[in-house]
C-alpha cells in the first residue's frame, strides 16, 4: 500500500500551511475540549470565558474568590494540592498570567515565574496536552518601529518588573516545551482594548480589540502544529494585532499557521 | 577593592573568603551568623547577616562596595528557590545598580545554561549557547536569575561575570580512578577564579555579562573552559585528571 505523505497523514489543515525556518509546519485539528482559564479576577480571563464556552467547557481559576457562573478553584498557583486540583481533567490551560492588583514591583518576578512553573509542572504531570500563554508584544518595542519584527526577532528585555516577568513567563513555559510533553503557544498580546471604549480616541497601532484576543485563543486551542510526521511542535510564539494595516506588528504567522482573522479596526 | 559577599558561609563561600580575605577588604555575608572562629580569623573584615530575599538589606550591604559576590542558592525548595535564586538576583543587580558597582559575580549550576538537552547530548560544550536549563527547580530558578542580570547589565553600565560550576572536590582525599562527572574543579582553582574576576579588566570582556564555565583541566572534551582562561587568565593548579585514569590493578 502506498504510504500516505505527510500533509495527508495529519488530518485536517488550513490552506496556508506554512513554510518556517526552512521546515514546513501543518495545522491539524485538535480535541482539546476541557480548557482550565487563569487570572479570572482579570477582565481578559472572563472575555475569554465568555468567547469560548460555546466551543469547550470552561473553568476559572484565580488566587481570590471570584463569583463566577463557571467552574470555579481558588488557586494561588503554589506547589500544593490546590494547583493539582485545578489542572485535573483538563485537556488544556489559557494562563493569562495577569498579576493580581496588589503584587507589584520585584514580587511579580516570583509571581509570573513561581506561578507559571507550579501551574505548569502540575499540568504536565497531570497530562495536559497544551498550554496557551498570553504574553506582550511590550517585549520586542525596543526595536526601531520600521523593522518588520517578526515571531523570530529576539526580545529586549527591561529592567521593569513587569515587563521582566512577561520575559521569564515565556522562558519557564519554553523549558517546559523542550523537556515535557506539554505544547505551548505564547501569544504576543498588543494592548488589548474594548472597542466601545477606544473609539473616539486616535488608533493606536498596538491595539487589539479583545474579542480578537479571544478568536486568536480559540484557534490556538483548536490546531496542533507539527513539525514533520513524528513531531509536533511544543513551542510557538505568536503576534496577536489587530485587523488594521497600521498594526506595529504583523499577524502574518499568526494567519497563515493558526487561521487567526482579526476583525477590529480593519479600515483604519 | 571593597567587595561584598554574599552567602558567604555555604559550601564554597569559605573558600573563597580565605583566597580573597589577604586581597581585598570583605563584607562576609550570610542569611546565618559566621561562626565564631570564622569571625576570629577573619576579623579585620567585616560580618553582616544579610537575607538575598530582602531587597532592602541587600541595598545596605552594598553602601560602599566595589563589587559584588553573590553566592546565595537555594536549591529544590518549591517556594524559596525562586526567592533566592531569581528575585535575589534582582535584589543585588538593583543595588549595584543603584551604588554604581560595576563588577558583579554571579554563580549558579553548569545547568542554568547547558541542562539535560545539552549534557545528555553533546560534547565541546561552551558557555556562548541559548540557555536551556530544563525544568529542573533549582537549574531553572537559576537561569532565570542570569537573565534577569543580562537585563540589567544590557540597560546599565554594571558588568556580571556568571561563574557556573558542577561539582566540587577536595581532590587530596580522592584516588586514581575514582571517576566523577566530567566537570569538576578542586576548591582553590575554585575560588582562584573570584580572583580573577576580581583582576580582570571589565573593558576586555567581549559584552557586559558573560558566562564562564569553572572547571579544572577535565580530559573528557565535554565543558570546555577554554572562555575562562582566555578571558580571565584563569589556570587551574590541581590536577583531576587521575580521576579518570586507570586503577593500577587495570594498567
Amino acid at each position: 500500500m502506498r504510504r500516505r505523505n505527510f500533509f495527508q497523514s495529519v488530518g485536517a489543515f488550513f490552506a496556508g500551511a506554512a513554510t518556517l525556518g526552512g521546515s514546513r509546519s501543518a495545522a491539524a485539528q485538535t480535541t482539546v475540549k476541557n480548557v482550565l482559564i487563569t487570572s479570572a479576577e482579570s477582565r481578559l480571563s472572563g472575555v475569554l470565558a465568555d468567547g469560548l464556552q460555546d466551543q469547550f467547557n470552561i473553568s476559572l481559576t484565580s488566587p481570590t474568590d471570584v463569583r463566577t457562573s463557571y467552574k470555579f478553584g481558588r488557586s494561588d498557583l503554589g506547589h500544593d494540592a490546590s494547583t493539582n486540583d485545578i489542572v485535573r481533567n483538563v485537556d488544556a490551560i489559557v494562563h493569562v498570567a495577569a498579576a493580581p492588583p496588589r503584587v507589584k514591583g520585584a514580587d511579580l518576578l516570583d509571581y509570573r515565574t513561581r506561578g507559571t512553573y507550579n501551574l505548569l509542572r502540575a499540568a504536565s504531570q497531570a497530562g495536559v496536552r497544551k498550554v496557551v500563554l498570553l504574553s506582550t508584544l511590550d517585549l520586542l518595542l525596543g526595536y526601531d518601529d520600521d523593522f518588520e519584527v517578526t515571531e523570530d526577532w529576539r526580545p529586549l528585555i527591561s529592567t521593569d518588573p513587569n515587563l521582566l516577568s512577561a520575559y521569564l513567563a515565556e522562558f519557564t513555559c519554553r523549558e517546559f516545551a523542550r523537556e515535557s510533553k506539554l505544547s505551548v503557544y505564547a501569544l504576543r498580546l498588543g494592548t488589548v482594548v474594548r472597542l466601545d471604549e477606544v473609539k473616539d480616541r486616535r488608533f493606536d497601532p498596538l491595539m487589539v480589540e479583545e474579542r480578537d484576543v479571544t478568536r486568536a485563543v480559540s484557534r490556538a486551542l483548536s490546531v496542533d502544529l507539527v513539525d514533520t510526521e513524528t513531531h509536533i511542535r511544543r513551542w510557538s510564539i505568536f503576534h496577536i494585532q489587530s485587523a488594521s494595516p497600521r498594526s506595529r506588528f504583523s499577524n502574518s504567522r499568526s494567519r497563515g499557521q493558526l487561521g487567526y482573522e482579526p476583525q477590529f479596526f480593519a479600515d483604519v | 577593592m571593597n567587595v561584598l559577599v554574599i552567602g558567604a558561609n555555604g559550601y564554597l563561600g569559605p573558600h573563597v573568603v580565605e583566597r580573597l580575605a589577604p586581597l581585598h577588604r570583605l563584607r562576609i555575608t550570610d542569611i546565618k551568623p559566621a561562626p565564631a572562629d570564622v569571625r576570629k580569623r577573619f576579623s579585620d573584615h567585616e560580618f553582616m547577616n544579610l537575607d538575598v530575599t530582602s531587597a532592602d538589606q541587600v541595598m545596605k550591604a552594598c553602601d560602599g562596595m566595589d563589587a559584588v559576590l553573590n553566592l546565595s542558592v537555594l536549591r529544590q525548595h518549591r517556594k524559596i528557590a525562586f526567592k533566592v535564586n531569581s528575585e535575589g538576583c534582582y535584589n543585588v543587580m538593583h543595588a549595584a545598580v543603584k551604588h554604581k558597582i560595576r563588577r558583579v559575580i554571579n554563580t549558579g549550576p553548569h545547568f542554568t545554561i547547558t541542562g539535560p538537552s545539552y549534557e545528555s547530548f553533546d560534547h565541546g560544550i561552551t558557555p556562548n549557547v541559548p540557555a536551556h536549563s530544563g525544568t529542573n527547580i533549582y537549574a531553572l530558578s537559576k537561569s532565570l536569575g542570569q537573565e534577569i542580570c543580562r537585563a540589567f547589565s544590557e540597560r546599565y553600565d554594571v558588568y556580571v561575570l556568571d561563574f557556573l560550576f558542577y561539582n566540587f572536590r577536595d581532590v587530596d582525599k580522592f584516588k586514581r580512578g575514582d571517576g566523577g562527572v566530567p566537570y569538576i574543579v578542586s576548591w582553590e582553582d575554585a575560588a582562584q577564579a573570584f580572583e580573577r574576576g576580581l583582576e580582570v579588566d571589565l573593558n576586555t570582556l567581549p559584552s557586559r555579562c558573560e558566562i564562564f564555565f569553572i572547571q579544572g583541566n577535565n580530559p573528557q572534551g565535554k565543558f570546555l573552559n577554554e572562555k575562562t582562561k582566555r578571558l580571565l587568565g584563569y589556570e587551574p593548579q590541581r590536577d583531576v585528571t587521575f580521576l579518570w585514569r586507570k586503577r593500577d590493578e587495570r594498567r
